[in-house]
Protein backbone atom coordinates (compact mmCIF):
# COMPACT_ATOMS: atom_id res chain seq x y z
CA UNK A 1 0.00 0.00 0.00
CA UNK A 2 1.48 3.17 -1.03
CA UNK A 3 0.32 7.02 1.34
CA UNK A 4 -1.00 9.68 -0.32
CA UNK A 5 1.83 11.60 0.30
CA UNK A 6 4.11 9.36 -1.52
CA UNK A 7 1.39 9.06 -4.56
CA UNK A 8 1.52 13.21 -4.65
CA UNK A 9 5.73 13.20 -4.18
CA UNK A 10 5.78 10.25 -7.04
CA UNK A 11 3.51 11.93 -9.29
CA UNK A 12 4.83 15.65 -8.75
CA UNK A 13 8.65 14.11 -9.35
CA UNK A 14 7.02 12.92 -12.77
CA UNK A 15 5.83 16.32 -13.80
CA UNK A 16 8.95 17.91 -12.81
CA UNK A 17 10.69 15.41 -14.55
CA UNK A 18 8.28 15.67 -17.72
CA UNK A 19 8.93 19.41 -17.49
CA UNK A 20 12.86 19.45 -17.74
CA UNK A 21 12.75 16.78 -20.43
CA UNK A 22 10.73 18.93 -23.03
CA UNK A 23 12.62 22.00 -21.86
CA UNK A 24 15.73 19.97 -22.86
CA UNK A 25 14.24 19.11 -26.19
CA UNK A 26 13.13 22.56 -26.73
CA UNK A 27 9.39 21.36 -27.72
CA UNK A 28 8.69 23.57 -24.19
CA UNK A 29 9.63 27.45 -23.94
CA UNK A 30 11.09 28.50 -20.43
CA UNK A 31 8.57 31.20 -19.62
CA UNK A 32 5.66 28.67 -20.23
CA UNK A 33 7.00 25.89 -17.91
CA UNK A 34 7.76 28.11 -15.10
CA UNK A 35 4.56 27.62 -13.61
CA UNK A 36 5.17 23.90 -14.12
CA UNK A 37 8.25 24.51 -12.01
CA UNK A 38 6.92 26.06 -9.25
CA UNK A 39 3.48 23.81 -9.00
CA UNK A 40 6.07 20.87 -8.77
CA UNK A 41 8.32 21.85 -6.45
CA UNK A 42 5.56 22.76 -4.41
CA UNK A 43 3.71 19.79 -4.36
CA UNK A 44 6.77 18.00 -3.69
CA UNK A 45 7.43 20.38 -0.40
CA UNK A 46 3.72 19.41 0.62
CA UNK A 47 3.94 16.01 -0.20
CA UNK A 48 7.36 15.09 1.54
CA UNK A 49 6.59 17.71 5.05
CA UNK A 50 3.44 15.97 6.07
CA UNK A 51 3.37 18.24 8.90
CA UNK A 52 3.07 21.18 6.77
CA UNK A 53 0.53 19.45 4.94
CA UNK A 54 -2.18 19.30 7.83
CA UNK A 55 -1.09 22.50 8.86
CA UNK A 56 -2.12 24.42 6.09
CA UNK A 57 -5.28 22.07 5.39
CA UNK A 58 -6.73 22.68 9.06
CA UNK A 59 -6.03 26.62 8.10
CA UNK A 60 -8.45 26.18 5.74
CA UNK A 61 -10.71 23.82 7.55
CA UNK A 62 -9.94 20.48 5.43
CA UNK A 63 -10.39 17.57 7.81
CA UNK A 64 -8.30 15.14 5.28
CA UNK A 65 -4.98 16.36 5.23
CA UNK A 66 -4.49 15.01 1.44
CA UNK A 67 -7.11 16.47 0.18
CA UNK A 68 -5.46 19.80 0.50
CA UNK A 69 -2.78 18.99 -1.80
CA UNK A 70 -5.45 17.50 -4.43
CA UNK A 71 -7.41 20.56 -4.43
CA UNK A 72 -4.45 22.88 -4.51
CA UNK A 73 -2.97 21.06 -7.27
CA UNK A 74 -7.03 21.59 -9.15
CA UNK A 75 -6.93 25.41 -8.31
CA UNK A 76 -3.39 25.22 -10.05
CA UNK A 77 -4.80 23.95 -13.32
CA UNK A 78 -7.52 26.02 -13.13
CA UNK A 79 -5.15 28.76 -13.02
CA UNK A 80 -2.96 27.01 -16.08
CA UNK A 81 -5.94 27.33 -17.90
CA UNK A 82 -7.03 30.42 -18.08
CA UNK A 83 -3.36 31.12 -18.33
CA UNK A 84 -3.39 28.91 -21.73
CA UNK A 85 -6.41 31.17 -23.03
CA UNK A 86 -4.90 34.23 -22.77
CA UNK A 87 -1.26 32.53 -24.86
CA UNK A 88 -4.06 31.34 -26.86
CA UNK A 89 -5.61 35.02 -27.34
CA UNK A 90 -2.29 36.51 -28.17
CA UNK A 91 -1.21 33.82 -30.55
CA UNK A 92 -4.67 34.20 -32.42
CA UNK A 93 -4.61 38.24 -32.48
CA UNK A 94 -0.99 37.42 -33.94
CA UNK A 95 -1.95 35.35 -36.45
CA UNK A 96 -4.12 37.59 -37.68
CA UNK A 97 -1.67 40.11 -38.82
CA UNK A 98 0.57 37.61 -40.07
CA UNK A 99 -2.21 36.04 -42.38
CA UNK A 100 -3.22 39.86 -43.39
CA UNK A 101 0.32 40.69 -44.31
CA UNK A 102 0.97 37.58 -46.53
CA UNK A 103 -2.22 38.06 -48.16
CA UNK A 104 -1.45 41.63 -48.75
CA UNK A 105 2.01 40.86 -49.75
CA UNK A 106 0.61 37.71 -52.29
CA UNK A 107 -1.78 40.31 -53.88
CA UNK A 108 0.65 42.63 -54.42
CA UNK A 109 2.97 40.02 -56.15
CA UNK A 110 0.06 38.69 -58.39
CA UNK A 111 -0.73 42.27 -59.74
CA UNK A 112 3.33 42.54 -60.21
CA UNK A 113 2.79 39.21 -62.72
CA UNK A 114 -0.54 40.87 -64.30
CA UNK A 115 1.39 43.59 -65.44
CA UNK B 1 33.90 36.21 -49.72
CA UNK B 2 30.07 37.37 -49.48
CA UNK B 3 29.17 39.50 -46.43
CA UNK B 4 25.59 40.16 -45.17
CA UNK B 5 25.54 42.82 -42.17
CA UNK B 6 22.58 41.81 -40.16
CA UNK B 7 21.02 44.41 -38.32
CA UNK B 8 18.68 43.89 -35.66
CA UNK B 9 16.85 46.83 -34.65
CA UNK B 10 13.51 47.25 -32.22
CA UNK B 11 12.65 51.06 -31.61
CA UNK B 12 15.99 52.50 -32.51
CA UNK B 13 15.17 55.63 -34.97
CA UNK B 14 17.67 57.64 -33.60
CA UNK B 15 20.89 55.43 -33.90
CA UNK B 16 20.09 53.21 -36.38
CA UNK B 17 20.97 55.66 -39.75
CA UNK B 18 24.19 56.34 -38.13
CA UNK B 19 25.59 53.35 -37.50
CA UNK B 20 24.51 52.32 -41.36
CA UNK B 21 26.92 55.26 -42.56
CA UNK B 22 29.56 54.30 -39.96
CA UNK B 23 29.50 50.02 -41.19
CA UNK B 24 29.41 51.74 -45.09
CA UNK B 25 32.28 53.74 -44.03
CA UNK B 26 34.98 51.26 -42.60
CA UNK B 27 33.57 48.18 -44.85
CA UNK B 28 32.45 49.76 -48.05
CA UNK B 29 30.48 47.37 -50.56
CA UNK B 30 28.75 45.21 -47.75
CA UNK B 31 25.29 44.21 -47.97
CA UNK B 32 23.50 45.24 -45.21
CA UNK B 33 20.08 44.06 -43.80
CA UNK B 34 18.07 45.73 -40.95
CA UNK B 35 15.23 43.50 -39.68
CA UNK B 36 13.02 45.67 -38.07
CA UNK B 37 11.52 43.97 -35.47
CA UNK B 38 7.93 45.21 -35.19
CA UNK B 39 9.07 48.76 -34.17
CA UNK B 40 6.77 51.52 -33.29
CA UNK B 41 8.95 54.53 -34.27
CA UNK B 42 10.24 55.23 -37.74
CA UNK B 43 13.18 52.45 -37.41
CA UNK B 44 12.12 51.35 -40.81
CA UNK B 45 12.04 54.70 -42.52
CA UNK B 46 15.03 55.76 -40.85
CA UNK B 47 17.28 52.49 -42.17
CA UNK B 48 15.76 52.38 -45.77
CA UNK B 49 16.82 56.46 -45.76
CA UNK B 50 20.19 55.49 -44.64
CA UNK B 51 20.80 53.25 -47.66
CA UNK B 52 19.94 49.32 -45.92
CA UNK B 53 17.90 46.40 -47.05
CA UNK B 54 14.88 46.55 -44.41
CA UNK B 55 12.59 43.26 -43.51
CA UNK B 56 9.93 44.62 -41.69
CA UNK B 57 8.57 41.57 -39.29
CA UNK B 58 4.88 42.37 -38.70
CA UNK B 59 5.51 41.26 -35.19
CA UNK B 60 7.64 41.36 -32.61
CA UNK B 61 9.48 38.45 -32.67
CA UNK B 62 11.80 39.39 -29.67
CA UNK B 63 15.53 40.03 -30.63
CA UNK B 64 16.32 36.16 -31.40
CA UNK B 65 13.00 35.52 -34.03
CA UNK B 66 14.91 38.80 -35.51
CA UNK B 67 18.54 37.53 -35.61
CA UNK B 68 17.09 34.11 -36.98
CA UNK B 69 15.70 36.06 -39.85
CA UNK B 70 18.77 37.29 -40.99
CA UNK B 71 20.28 33.90 -40.80
CA UNK B 72 17.64 32.95 -42.74
CA UNK B 73 18.37 35.30 -45.47
CA UNK B 74 21.82 34.97 -45.54
CA UNK B 75 20.98 30.99 -46.11
CA UNK B 76 18.49 31.61 -48.72
CA UNK B 77 21.33 34.22 -50.49
CA UNK B 78 24.21 32.07 -50.42
CA UNK B 79 26.07 34.35 -48.18
CA UNK B 80 29.74 33.13 -47.08
CA UNK B 81 29.79 35.65 -43.78
CA UNK B 82 27.54 37.45 -41.26
CA UNK B 83 28.31 40.00 -39.32
CA UNK B 84 25.64 40.42 -36.48
CA UNK B 85 25.66 43.92 -35.12
CA UNK B 86 23.43 46.38 -32.47
CA UNK B 87 21.63 49.31 -34.21
CA UNK B 88 21.68 50.71 -30.79
CA UNK B 89 25.65 52.28 -31.64
CA UNK B 90 26.82 50.16 -28.57
CA UNK B 91 28.91 48.22 -31.30
CA UNK B 92 31.95 50.00 -33.29
CA UNK B 93 31.79 49.40 -36.96
CA UNK B 94 35.25 49.91 -36.74
CA UNK B 95 35.58 46.71 -35.86
CA UNK B 96 34.23 44.64 -38.91
CA UNK B 97 37.20 44.13 -40.69
CA UNK B 98 38.63 42.68 -37.80
CA UNK B 99 35.87 40.06 -37.41
CA UNK B 100 35.85 39.58 -40.97
CA UNK B 101 39.34 39.15 -41.56
CA UNK B 102 39.71 36.44 -38.19
CA UNK B 103 36.60 33.97 -40.31
CA UNK B 104 38.47 34.55 -43.98
CA UNK B 105 41.58 33.31 -42.28
CA UNK B 106 39.76 30.28 -40.80
CA UNK B 107 40.81 30.78 -37.30
CA UNK B 108 37.14 30.15 -35.92
CA UNK B 109 33.60 29.76 -37.00
CA UNK B 110 31.94 32.06 -35.14
CA UNK B 111 34.02 34.79 -33.59
CA UNK B 112 32.79 36.75 -31.07
CA UNK B 113 33.50 40.90 -30.52
CA UNK B 114 34.58 40.88 -26.36
CA UNK B 115 34.54 43.71 -24.37
CA UNK B 116 36.81 41.78 -21.75
CA UNK B 117 39.90 40.10 -23.81
CA UNK B 118 41.79 43.20 -23.47
CA UNK B 119 41.07 46.01 -20.91
CA UNK B 120 38.41 48.27 -22.01
CA UNK B 121 36.83 51.16 -20.34
CA UNK B 122 33.36 50.17 -21.27
CA UNK B 123 31.11 51.01 -18.53
CA UNK B 124 28.50 48.65 -17.22
CA UNK B 125 26.51 48.73 -13.68
CA UNK B 126 27.71 46.47 -10.90
CA UNK B 127 24.17 44.15 -11.08
CA UNK B 128 25.21 43.46 -14.87
CA UNK B 129 28.79 42.60 -14.04
CA UNK B 130 27.83 39.88 -11.95
CA UNK B 131 25.93 39.05 -14.64
CA UNK B 132 28.42 38.93 -17.05
CA UNK B 133 30.77 37.17 -14.72
CA UNK B 134 28.63 34.77 -13.45
CA UNK B 135 27.60 33.66 -17.33
CA UNK B 136 31.46 33.80 -18.47
CA UNK B 137 31.99 31.39 -15.45
CA UNK B 138 29.56 28.83 -15.96
CA UNK B 139 29.64 29.06 -19.70
CA UNK B 140 33.36 28.05 -19.71
CA UNK B 141 32.70 25.08 -17.39
CA UNK B 142 30.23 24.11 -19.81
CA UNK B 143 32.05 24.14 -22.87
CA UNK B 144 35.58 23.41 -20.83
CA UNK B 145 37.25 26.66 -22.54
CA UNK B 146 37.14 30.13 -21.14
CA UNK B 147 34.85 32.47 -22.57
CA UNK B 148 35.41 36.18 -21.28
CA UNK B 149 32.17 37.97 -22.71
CA UNK B 150 29.00 35.69 -23.28
CA UNK B 151 26.76 38.29 -23.56
CA UNK B 152 28.07 40.44 -26.71
CA UNK B 153 25.70 40.27 -29.45
CA UNK B 154 28.53 41.45 -32.23
CA UNK B 155 29.64 38.27 -34.10
CA UNK B 156 30.99 37.25 -37.27
CA UNK B 157 30.13 33.44 -38.44
CA UNK B 158 30.64 31.23 -41.03
CA UNK B 159 28.72 29.67 -43.68
CA UNK B 160 28.39 26.41 -41.13
CA UNK B 161 27.17 28.90 -38.39
CA UNK B 162 24.23 30.26 -41.20
CA UNK B 163 23.51 26.71 -41.27
CA UNK B 164 22.90 25.78 -38.05
CA UNK B 165 21.51 29.29 -36.48
CA UNK B 166 19.12 29.61 -39.21
CA UNK B 167 18.04 25.53 -37.89
CA UNK B 168 17.83 26.76 -34.39
CA UNK B 169 18.01 29.66 -32.59
CA UNK B 170 16.98 30.67 -29.33
CA UNK B 171 13.92 33.00 -29.09
CA UNK B 172 14.77 35.74 -26.28
CA UNK B 173 18.03 36.68 -24.62
CA UNK B 174 19.86 33.99 -27.17
CA UNK B 175 23.81 35.67 -26.91
CA UNK B 176 24.81 33.16 -23.99
CA UNK B 177 23.13 29.96 -25.01
CA UNK B 178 24.46 30.44 -28.66
CA UNK B 179 28.00 30.00 -27.22
CA UNK B 180 27.24 26.26 -25.63
CA UNK B 181 24.94 25.01 -28.18
CA UNK B 182 27.63 26.04 -31.32
CA UNK B 183 30.52 24.66 -29.04
CA UNK B 184 28.49 21.41 -28.53
CA UNK B 185 28.08 21.20 -31.66
CA UNK B 186 31.44 20.95 -32.86
CA UNK B 187 31.52 25.17 -33.77
CA UNK B 188 35.16 26.58 -33.49
CA UNK B 189 34.69 30.06 -31.59
CA UNK B 190 36.85 32.49 -30.84
CA UNK B 191 36.43 35.87 -29.19
CA UNK B 192 38.46 38.92 -30.25
CA UNK B 193 38.89 42.16 -28.41
CA UNK B 194 36.54 45.25 -29.81
CA UNK B 195 35.80 48.64 -28.27
CA UNK B 196 32.15 49.24 -27.38
CA UNK B 197 30.22 52.58 -26.48
CA UNK B 198 27.71 53.10 -24.01
CA UNK B 199 24.02 52.64 -25.92
CA UNK B 200 23.68 55.71 -27.60
CA UNK B 201 19.97 55.62 -28.19
CA UNK B 202 17.01 53.27 -27.53
CA UNK B 203 16.21 50.91 -24.37
CA UNK B 204 18.34 47.87 -23.10
CA UNK B 205 15.51 44.96 -24.03
CA UNK B 206 16.71 43.79 -20.26
CA UNK B 207 15.46 45.83 -17.64
CA UNK B 208 16.17 45.14 -13.43
CA UNK B 209 12.63 43.41 -13.49
CA UNK B 210 13.83 41.25 -16.03
CA UNK B 211 17.32 40.74 -15.07
CA UNK B 212 15.94 37.62 -12.35
CA UNK B 213 14.03 36.42 -14.79
CA UNK B 214 16.85 36.63 -17.78
CA UNK B 215 19.30 34.51 -15.40
CA UNK B 216 16.92 31.93 -14.64
CA UNK B 217 15.69 31.02 -17.85
CA UNK B 218 19.40 31.22 -19.39
CA UNK B 219 20.86 29.27 -16.64
CA UNK B 220 18.30 26.36 -16.65
CA UNK B 221 18.64 26.29 -20.62
CA UNK B 222 22.63 26.17 -20.37
CA UNK B 223 22.19 23.18 -18.07
CA UNK B 224 19.41 21.60 -20.36
CA UNK B 225 21.06 21.98 -23.86
CA UNK B 226 19.48 20.09 -26.56
CA UNK B 227 20.53 16.60 -27.61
Amino acid sequence: MMSPYTYSFLLSLLMLFLTLYFIKKRMLEFKYSILWIITSLFMIVFSTHKELTDLLAAMVHISYPPAFLFVTALVFILVLIFYLTLVISDVQKKMTKVIQEVEIIMSCSEKGEQK
Amino acid sequence: MKTLVVIPAYNEQSTISGVIESIKHYQPGVDIVVINDGSIDNTSFAAKGAGALVIDLPQNLGIGGAVQTGYMYAKRHNYDIVIQIDGDGQHNPRDIPKLIKAIEMDEADLVIGSRFVKETDYPSSPMRQIGIAFFSKLVSFLCKKHYFDTTSGYRAINKKGIELFSQYYPKDYPEVETIVYASNRGMRIKEISVKMNKRQGGRSSITPQKSIYYMLKVTCVLLLQPF
